[in-house]
């Protein structure tokens, strides 16, 4: 579910990072102005979530899987404090263990600490009045699910990924909609088991919950892909390579050497030998003055 | 169950050994150069190494990296083996559609950019402690909420868990036949059910000793500006672009 760097485009990552800034700073500033939610409870529950995350359950056949909680973190916390509490699971996941990266961070805190948190906890909340239990299924189901497909959807639209977005998808989501019938089912375990021994914390997860920003932030999950498309269309693919060649630095012809003859091709041969040798300077001198500069200890 | 806490541990014991690994004790310059530029540093190298299909500029950012790493004195091996795990699956990945375009230079340069990438990464890590990432991020203008938020999920994680195993150990002394997956699952929810109230109760224990102790989360250190890693970097990324 992580995907790390290299899978998607910068404009598509630089997009996702975008809508994921604009709702975790929703979320964040939703949880400052709540009464029932602090600093302290979203941490620990944070790390709670995280060491839930660390339980391999056995499923036949000899394998395992784990347990993400995005879903149930939305149903016990509420979708802001949920996406949050999600946020700095994953947060740690690419600081501390490199689980994604720092460039896909955007993507990655948007499948799971987005989609599937709000998916979640959308659709518990419509199914609950029928049975707790089987809103919780459905939710920690269809939010895994879907948070899957999101990723598919990221990297299919990638012209870095070569793979067609619709293998990419099915890839993504058949997967994760057979495993995620194992987060349904926890999920549901969890929360019936909560739900009949403090039914009293539901509501730190109904509180104040106007119905205007979260449906924004419905329709922002349902046109990310379209942004991600577009994104894609305005910004393919090596922005970088493209603005060297607009600035004249790069060159087509065969490779020739670093700087052949310590030129640099389209610059004043002069100006272009004191520029390589001030690149080769600064390289190397870097280097030895940070080996110089080193603590004693 | 007892499956269940097996593969856990097995799981986790390897997992929170990177909690120690990344309190790296060594100095070297890269450890004192300020965390916020180390990071615009690492994007810098990602996106780079990100933005291309050619070989010779991945190349030259893998060959920064590594000569970065060997040159404050980090060990290359650690570096390149916490770096290659994904690099190989990522090969795994594009290999189906590689033979099928018939394009074996995608084959290799798709895993060496993820290589590179990931490479930039974990040399971050390596030269970060968690606490000065988070003085970084503060610095890059995070809100404070988020970082204090992370900053005590990452405290209390082990803490958690091992609260996790004493239940799921608990329950497991008190099973007395073996138990079915279905079984499994439903104990182990419960047991999660269970984990999740302590870890609330918990939460208000720990708000009203921060509250006596005072609220406020300090992250300081000391750092150099960095003047000769910008100036490694700039360098590289002027090569790059001249490739």
């Amino acid at each position: 579910m992580h995907i790390p760097d290299g899978y998607l485009d910068l404009s598509i990552a630089a997009v996702m990072w975008v809508l994921t800034a604009l709702v975790i700073g929703l979320s964040l500033k939703k949880v400052a102005e709540s009464k029932n939610l602090n600093v302290p409870l979203l941490g620990v529950i944070s790390a709670a979530i995280f060491a839930a995350q660390m339980l391999n359950w056995p499923i036949p056949g000899g394998t395992s899987a784990h347990f993400v909680g995005g879903a149930l973190a939305g149903i016990l916390l509420g979708p802001y404090a949920g996406s949050i509490a999600m946020a700095s699971v994953v947060a740690i996941q690419a600081f501390l263990y490199g689980d994604g990266g720092l460039i896909a961070l955007g993507a990655n805190l948007w499948n799971m600490a987005v989609v599937n948190v709000f998916v979640g906890w959308y659709i518990y909340r419509l199914l609950e009045r029928y049975s707790k239990f089987g809103a919780a299924f459905v939710a920690g189901w269809l939010g895994i699910t879907t948070a899957a497909i999101f990723v598919g959807i990221e990297a299919g639209l990638s012209a870095s990924f070569r793979y067609p977005a619709f293998v990419a998808i099915s890839a993504m989501g058949v997967w994760h909609g057979v495993l995620g019938l194992i987060e349904g089912f926890i999920t549901a375990g969890i929360v019936s088991y909560i739900h009949s021994s403090r039914p009293d914390l539901e509501e730190t997860s109904n509180a104040v919950i106007s119905k205007v920003p979260v449906a924004f932030i419905g329709v922002m999950i349902l046109l990310s892909p379209v942004f991600a498309y577009l994104a894609e269309i305005v910004g393919y693919s090596e922005p970088l390579e493209n603005v060297a060649e607009e600035i004249g630095l790069a060159e087509k012809q065969s490779y020739t050497g670093i700087f052949p003859d310590y030129t640099i091709p389209g610059v004043n041969e002069y100006i272009g030998t004191l520029i390589s040798g001030a690149v080769g300077v600064v390289i190397f001198l870097s280097l030895a003055f940070m080996r110089q500069h080193a603590s004693a200890d | 169950m007892h499956l269940l806490i097996e593969k856990t541990v097995k799981s986790a014991t390897s997992y929170f050994q990177d909690f120690f690994i990344h309190e790296y004790s060594r100095k070297t310059y890269l450890h004192d150069v300020h965390p916020s530029i180390k990071l615009l540093g690492t994007l810098a190298f990602i996106i780079l190494s990100i933005s291309t299909f050619q070989v010779k500029k991945i190349l030259l950012i893998l060959a920064s990296v590594y000569v970065l790493a060997l040159n404050t004195g980090l060990d290359v091996g650690v570096l390149a083996k916490r770096s290659s795990l994904f690099a190989i699956f990522s090969f795994l990945i594009v290999l189906p559609v590689s033979v099928f375009e018939r394009d074996v230079v995608y084959l290799i340069t798709f895993p060496l950019r993820v290589f590179a990438s990931i490479s930039s990464l974990q040399l971050f890590i390596l030269t970060t402690r968690f606490s000065e990432i988070l003085y970084g991020l503060k610095k890059l203008r995070i809100p404070g909420m988020m970082i204090d938020i992370i900053w005590l999920t990452y405290r209390y994680t082990i803490s958690m868990f091992r609260d996790l195993l004493s239940i799921l150990v608990a329950r497991e002394a008190r099973r007395l036949k073996k138990t079915s997956h279905i079984e499994t699952l439903k104990g182990g929810s419960k047991s999660l059910g269970l984990f999740l109230l302590r870890s609330f109760e918990k939460a208000e224990e720990i708000e009203l000793a921060m509250n006596a102790r005072g609220r406020k989360i300090s992250y300081r250190g000391k750092y150099r500006a960095g003047f000769f890693y910008i100036l490694y970097i700039s360098g590289v990324a002027t090569w790059w672009m001249m490739l």
